[in-house]
Order: C-alpha cells, then sequence, then structure tokens
C-alpha cells in the first residue's frame, strides 16, 4: 500500500496501526464486495464460508488477526467503541487472504488515481481555499465596512467644509430630477451655502468636481477632486490653484471656454472640468435657485427663443394640426415662434419653435415635464438633443435622446408640426387679442433670462458663423477676401448655401475657385476661406479664429508652417495640428477639407449667382 | 524541489539584478509603464507591491504541498486576490490616508505579474523562509527599477519631483518654469523609452558580469528557475 497516497478516511483510523488499517478497511470493503458479490441476504453465513475456505491454507493467520484485534480494541476508549460498532455490523472479523488484500488495495490505488487525484481532489481543494477566502473577506468587509463608510462620509464632508468654512453641517437634498453629470447636492445646514458634486468626461474618465455656491448664487469655490487625467497635464487640475481660483464669485451662469484661462496643453481635460462645473450650475439653478422662482413664464421662453425680438401675436390658420393657435412673429426679421404638440409616452409634449423665413429651426424650448422620470422628462434640459435642431429644416435629422427615444420622437413631431404650418404663418392675421410684445435685450443678456427655467437650457440663440450668408469673415467683406486670396480676379457666384460645412461658393473669370469651409472650433465655428485653382489644388486659404481663443487657437493663423502646409495641396492629408492648439487646428484643418469635398461637387455647377466687381 | 540547495543571500540578492523582475523577468511591464510617471508613484506603487509579494509567497509556499498542480494557478490567483482586498479593506478601515496615496495601486497589485510569476516559478516549488526572502528581494528589486524609472521620467517630462501629491512642501521644482520639459517622457511612448534604455543598462551590467544569456544558455538565463524547456536553449546552441 502506497503511503504517501492513502486517503485519511478518519482520525481514528490514522492512529491505527498499518496492520491493522488494512484489516479494518478490507472489512470496510469486504462489505461493499460481499454486498455486490454473495447474495445478500444471508451475508453473514456466506462470510462464515467464505472465511473457513481460505482458512485452510494459512491456518494461524486468521488467528492472529482476532488476537490483534482484540488487543488493539482493548488500547483506547475510543477505538474500543469503533469496534464494538464494527462488530454489530460484521462479526465475526473475516479473515483475508492474500488476494484479497492485493485486489483491495489495488482497487484503491485505481481510484486514487483514476479519481480522487486528477478530479476530485483539485476540485476540493480549490473550493476549500474559495471558501476560506470568502469568509476571511466577508468577516474583515463586516468589521471594516461601517469603519470605510463613517471615514469617506467625513472625508466628504470635510471637503465641503473646507469649500464652505462658514457651513457648520451638510444636509443632502432630494432631488426632481436625475441629472447625467450631477450626483449630489447639500445644503449647509446653517444657510452658508449649498454644494453641488458633479462630474465631467476627461481623458481618463470622469473628473469629479466640488463647486460651492454661497446664498447670494454665486459660486463660492470649486474643488477638483482625484481624477485619472494625464499626470503633468490634465492631472494638474487637481493642483493648480489659479485655474480654480478663477471660478470663485462667477455667477451661477453657464462658462464658456472662451471666457477662461485653460491649463496649457490640456484642452480635453479643461472642458471637462468646465462641463462638469456648468452641470453643477444647471442642477443649481433648477433645484435651488428655480425652486423659489418656479418655471419659466411664456413671456421668458419667448425671450430665451428670439432675443430682442418685437413680437406680434398672429392667428395659426385653422386646420393646422398640432400647433397651438397663437403664435407669434418679429415683423422686422420673419422670424417666427409656435408652439408644436404632439403625444408622448404619458402626455402631450410641447415644443416652442422660433423658425426663420427660410424654415430652417433657430432655437428650441421643450415641455416633456409629464414624460416618464428618468427617462422622458429629462428630454427637456438635453442640451445637446435640443441643440441638434438648430439650424435644421427636418427635424427627423436630430439625434435621440438615449433612453428617451419615444419622448424625443414626439419632440420631432411637434416640432415637424410647427414646420408644416410655418410658411402659412409668414404672412398670417395678427392676432387683436394677442397684442405685441417687446422681447428686450440682446443675445448677450439672454443667459439671465434663462435663469429658473424648468429645463435649465443654458445654450444661447442661434449666431452665424463667419462667413454664413452676408457675416463677414475675418472682417472682410466676400469681396475683400477674394482681393485678399485672388487678386485682380472677378468672382461670381455658383450656390447660395451648397453641401455642409461650406458657406460661400464662387468661381473667378480667371478659373480660379473660392470657397468657404467651416467647423467646430474651440469656442465655437471656425470658418475658412479657401481658394483653389481649376483643379483643386489649393492656392490660399484665410482662417477666421475668431471664436477661439486668443493666445492659443487665436495665434495658429500666424503659423507660417502649419499655413503653408496647405498650399498646392488637393487634400488635407498629413497635415500636423499645431500643439498645444489642437483643436483649432483641427477645426481648420476639418473646414479646410469641407471646402476641399464641396469643390468636387460645385466645379461643374453653372454661374447662377451675382457678380463681384 | 530545487536540486542544488542556493543560499539565503543569494535569494534575497537574485531580484536586485540577476533576476530583476521587472528588467530581466520581463514581468509586472503593465505597471511599470503606466504609474511611473510621477515619483511618488513609483514608491508607492513599489512597497504596496513588495508588501503583498511577500505575504503572496508565504501562504502560497506554505499550501504548496496542498495544492494540486491542475489548479494551482486559480488557486495563486484566488490568495492573492484575496490578499489584496483584505489589505485594501484594512487600509481604507484604519489608515484611509495611506489609502488615498496608495488607492489606484493596491487594485492593481492583484494582475501584476511579478507575484504570480514568483509565486510559480519560487514559492510553489521553495520553504516558506526562502519564500519570503524572495518576495523581499524581488519585491525591493521592482521598487527600486519603478523608483529610478518614475524618477528620470518625472524630472524630465514634468520638471517636478513628487515626494507627496497635493503637498507643496514636498512637491520640487527641480527645472526653471522656464525650461520646457519633455512631455513625452511623462506620456506612455516616454515610458517606453525609458523602459527599454533601463533594460539595455542591466543587461550591458549583465553581460560585463559574464551572464550574457546568448553565450551562457540556461546557466546565464534570468528566467532559468521557472523554465518549462529549461536545457532547450543548450542543445540549440550546441
Amino acid at each position: 500500500m502506497d503511503d504517501k497516497k492513502k486517503i485519511p478516511l478518519n482520525a481514528d483510523e490514522q492512529a491505527l496501526t498499518e496492520q491493522e488499517t488494512q484489516a479494518v478497511e478490507a472489512a470496510k470493503e469486504d462489505a461493499v464486495a460481499g454486498a455486490d458479490e454473495a447474495p445478500a441476504p444471508k451475508a453473514k453465513t456466506g462470510k462464515a464460508k467464505k472465511a473457513a475456505e481460505p482458512a485452510g491454507e494459512t491456518a494461524d493467520a486468521p488467528a492472529e488477526k482476532a488476537a490483534k484485534e482484540s488487543e488493539a480494541a482493548g488500547d483506547t476508549q475510543t477505538e474500543a467503541e469503533k469496534k464494538t460498532y464494527k462488530a454489530e455490523k460484521l462479526p465475526p472479523k473475516p479473515p483475508k487472504s492474500k488476494e484479497q488484500l492485493d485486489w483491495e488495495a489495488a482497487r484503491r490505488e485505481k481510484f486514487n488515481h483514476t479519481v480522487w487525484q486528477p478530479i476530485l481532489r483539485p476540485i476540493v481543494v480549490l473550493v476549500v481555499i474559495c471558501l476560506v477566502t470568502s469568509l476571511l473577506l466577508g468577516l474583515t468587509n463586516m468589521v471594516t465596512e461601517p469603519i470605510i463608510a463613517a471615514n469617506t462620509e467625513a472625508e466628504a464632508n470635510a471637503a465641503r467644509q473646507a469649500l464652505l468654512p462658514e457651513a457648520d453641517s451638510f444636509t443632502e437634498l432630494d432631488l426632481s430630477q436625475e441629472y447625467t453629470n450631477v450626483s449630489d447636492i447639500y445644503a449647509a445646514d446653517n444657510g452658508a451655502g449649498w454644494v453641488v458634486d458633479a462630474s465631467g468626461k476627461g481623458y481618463g474618465g470622469d473628473v469629479p468636481v466640488m463647486v460651492a455656491f454661497s446664498p447670494d448664487g454665486a459660486i463660492a469655490g470649486v474643488t477638483f477632486l482625484q481624477n485619472n487625467e494625464t499626470p503633468g497635464l490634465g492631472k494638474k487640475l487637481e493642483t493648480d490653484k489659479s485655474f480654480r481660483a478663477q471660478f470663485t464669485g462667477l455667477p451661477a451662469e453657464p462658462i464658456s471656454m472662451g471666457s477662461i484661462d485653460k491649463i496649457a496643453s490640456s484642452t480635453i481635460s479643461t472642458g471637462a472640468a468646465v462641463s462638469a462645473i456648468n452641470a453643477a450650475i444647471e442642477a443649481f439653478n433648477t433645484e435651488v435657485q428655480g425652486a423659489s422662482s418656479g418655471a419659466m413664464t411664456p413671456e421668458e421662453v419667448r425671450a430665451y427663443l428670439l432675443p430682442g425680438a418685437t413680437l406680434q401675436a398672429i392667428v395659426v390658420p385653422a386646420g393646422a394640426e398640432g400647433v397651438q393657435p397663437t403664435a407669434w412673429r418679429d415683423d422686422a426679421t420673419g422670424d417666427i415662434i409656435a408652439y408644436g404638440e404632439a403625444q408622448g409616452v404619458h402626455s402631450t409634449v410641447v415644443a416652442a419653435v422660433a423658425v426663420d423665413p427660410d424654415g430652417a429651426i433657430l432655437n428650441l424650448w421643450l415641455d416633456t415635464s409629464g414624460e416618464t422620470e428618468g427617462f422622458g422628462a429629462p428630454v427637456q434640459s438635453d442640451t445637446a438633443f435640443i441643440e441638434s435642431f438648430i439650424g435644421l429644416t427636418d427635424p427627423q435629422q436630430a439625434d435621440n435622446v438615449a433612453g428617451g427615444t419615444l419622448t424625443s420622437n414626439a419632440v420631432k413631431e411637434a416640432v415637424a408640426n410647427v414646420l408644416a404650418v410655418a410658411p402659412q404663418l409668414a404672412d398670417a392675421p395678427a392676432d387683436p387679442a394677442g397684442g405685441t410684445e417687446n422681447t428686450g435685450g440682446d443675445s448677450s443678456t439672454s443667459g439671465t433670462q434663462t435663469e429658473g427655467f424648468p429645463g435649465g437650457i443654458s445654450s444661447s440663440a442661434y449666431v452665424p458663423y463667419p462667413g454664413e450668408g452676408d457675416t463677414p469673415l475675418a472682417g472682410l467683406s466676400v469681396a475683400e477676401v477674394g482681393e485678399a486670396l485672388l487678386p485682380g480676379e472677378t468672382l461670381s457666384r455658383i450656390i447660395v448655401g451648397g453641401p455642409a460645412g461650406t458657406s460661400q461658393h464662387w468661381v473667378s473669370d480667371a478659373g480660379n475657385y473660392l470657397i468657404y469651409g467651416n467647423a467646430e472650433g474651440i469656442g465655437g465655428h471656425v470658418a475658412v476661406a479657401v481658394a483653389f485653382d481649376e483643379d483643386g489644388a489649393i492656392v490660399g486659404i484665410l482662417p477666421d479664429v475668431s471664436s477661439e481663443t486668443p493666445d492659443i487657437g487665436g495665434l495658429v493663423p500666424d503659423d507660417a508652417d502649419f499655413m503653408d502646409a496647405f498650399i498646392g495641396e488637393t487634400d488635407t492629408e498629413g497635415i500636423e495640428p499645431v500643439a498645444g492648439a489642437t483643436v483649432t487646428s483641427e477645426g481648420i484643418i476639418d473646414a479646410v477639407d469641407n471646402a476641399v469635398r464641396a469643390f468636387s461637387e460645385v466645379k461643374n455647377m453653372p454661374i447662377s449667382g451675382e457678380v463681384l466687381r | 524541489m530545487n536540486k542544488k540547495k542556493v543560499s539565503n543571500l543569494k535569494v534575497f540578492t537574485n531580484g536586485f539584478l540577476k533576476e530583476n523582475p521587472v528588467l530581466r523577468l520581463v514581468l509586472g511591464t503593465c505597471p511599470t509603464l503606466a504609474v511611473t510617471t510621477v515619483l511618488f508613484n513609483g514608491i508607492g506603487m513599489g512597497i504596496a507591491a513588495t508588501f503583498v509579494l511577500i505575504c503572496s509567497n508565504v501562504v502560497i509556499s506554505a499550501l504548496r504541498k496542498v495544492i494540486p498542480s491542475q489548479v494551482r494557478l486559480p488557486c495563486f490567483i484566488v490568495v492573492i486576490a484575496s490578499f489584496v482586498t483584505l489589505v485594501q479593506m484594512l487600509i481604507k478601515a484604519y489608515v484611509p490616508a495611506l489609502n488615498e496615496s496608495l488607492g489606484v495601486f493596491l487594485p492593481l497589485i492583484t494582475v501584476n505579474c511579478i507575484i504570480l510569476g514568483r509565486a510559480e516559478m519560487f514559492a510553489s516549488k521553495n520553504t516558506v523562509g526562502a519564500s519570503a526572502l524572495d518576495g523581499l528581494g524581488m519585491g525591493l528589486g521592482f521598487t527600486i527599477v519603478i523608483t529610478l524609472m518614475s524618477f528620470v521620467r518625472e524630472l524630465l517630462g514634468s520638471g517636478t519631483l513628487t515626494l507627496m501629491p497635493g503637498n507643496d512642501a514636498l512637491t520640487f521644482q527641480i527645472l526653471p518654469e522656464a525650461v520646457a520639459p519633455m512631455s513625452i517622457l511623462a506620456l506612455p511612448p516616454g515610458g517606453f523609452f525609458v523602459f527599454g534604455v533601463f533594460m539595455a543598462i542591466a543587461y550591458f551590467i549583465e553581460r560585463r558580469r559574464g551572464k550574457d544569456p546568448e553565450k551562457e544558455a540556461c546557466a546565464g538565463c534570468p528566467s532559468a528557475a521557472g523554465c518549462a524547456a529549461k536545457g532547450a536553449c543548450e542543445t540549440n546552441g550546441a
């Protein structure tokens, strides 16, 4: 018998001597074997007979064994008990032949090698290790969990305390809706202010921030918690005091990227920080400020949609489906505000839409407050969704809000209802009951007017980008741009509007082309006037970076290497953005790219418009 | 079982250069590249990993006769992961300041393949005492290398040396602000550059000491102890 691989069956047996163990185990096996082989009912007698046969061969052996067994039985109490137990089951102890013992040993050996070692033992050991470690972890967790929770709470409280030193303790507010980027709002119990926990998507995950507001509604302080931004670049958010300090004292209004000093070369992290702070401001305005001033009045909604307009109430023609009977028109510009309606999931969704005379959406205000909490209801405050409508003439091209698809569709239907009736509103009769109103102000003050608005929309009214329509590019009219890029040539307009991402399309009498491309920069649209020769090679570019950061993106047009890289090219492949002003230079590259793509489309079109010079 | 009895001192010093886990065994490359951007990270990760390495080596060595070879890897991982979790919970509860400093590195240690590598190569074949020494030696070797790497990367990449983030008194501006640091060294590619240079230096020193893997085959190979194809190189070389 292989001692090392012996299966420890129980403690008692290990106490026995080798020989005795064999005997006991043999007896056990015998019982099993007996049950299998011999006719079951007369097992005892059967065994007795069996025992008698081999007894002839080795006459002394059984006697010796029996003697030893009785000796062993007398040794200890437990062994005696055991023997008694066994004696009841299998008396008298059957003597074993050598073959039998060998066979039994081989059987155990076989079990050991085929089942226990390769299959059962690994399972048992792994399960035992897992159970023991789980138990240990569970016990440790039981002990440490409350302490950890208390630590975390104390830490967060200390951080809030550091932001608002006058506060004594904090209470968490119940939020009226779920915010994507705001987790909690805490109010100081002694009225010293509020602290909002928010986060923004950065380069390496969320950038968490705590924003404190003083009782007068201004930002009292900002703290960046630990983030996973690139060390040495975006991670400086955590430690850069001057960056943090510039937010202190700002009113609770959306902050634009252009108005703050960014951390150099960390545009994405800074953007995450600003969007987190803006989310905090929005939630603060909705939850704290909005709670006192209530929802926006209809006048405020119209002022938000078309700031600085003189509105005349007009009657919506009968038969216009899904549009409220009263609309508003600015007779000076021809812009219209009408209220569309459509059935959402639970309620009627209302969309107030400002439309220009060409049927393009200028601005949008939504009321989806009757929709499912956490799904459709937040649609009205989803700035990205609302902004995706602006400039469209077909609302179906707008985005959808994830989780609020049905509500988003209802919004689109409501907007479509307005757009369907908009052409008729251009000369609809004035509504004598409605009168006129002046929405006052201009776009620069619209921010304050959105305060308390339930959706908390932070976008201001649509501003045309440089080069769009009659808007000058880099302060120059088309004629002046043409003089700069294609001196002495006479320009003729090809089309108005044109392919996406471009605004002006002109051809010169010398066979050269001038196309304005535009793309997203860091603070808005970057527009570039691109002059092509007849083969589509770029002969000159003139960017407008007025929306960009003056000392960073604003300097890109002065970078001769970057600017010269475009000349002579027929595409923008391989042009490297300017280091430290990546977003702006990529905006310029994209804008040129749009112009390049429009070139092939525009090239074969006939001249259709005015002629300059 | 080891055929040759290796002296305890040798076991301890092996990790410094001859079998340095990062530079010679090329284990634990991921944390080495990822965290060595700031000096403090290098030190913190090194100490945390050394601690877990010693403890897991001891536990696995003690269990080496119980664990069947078929399931040794799951067993090692379970032991290591629970150990890391346990330590993390205790640190969080009783030394929160340390957790704040080491926070990111602690869970990362579970997947640090130095620990699994040493469990497989050494602890599962040697006594508890020797395994503890091996853990200490390897851990120190790891700590020294990543501390030096983060020293170089932070100094040249950011121009600073940070002994405690957020504490101005322990953050030193070494290069003058006017000197633009080589930011690329703080970024992932810089990690590879510095790592390559360090490996080359370690190889150079070992070769000077007559331990050239190319010439000496298994005798000069740092991975010989745990190599499944031990001896194959010798035959190929001859």
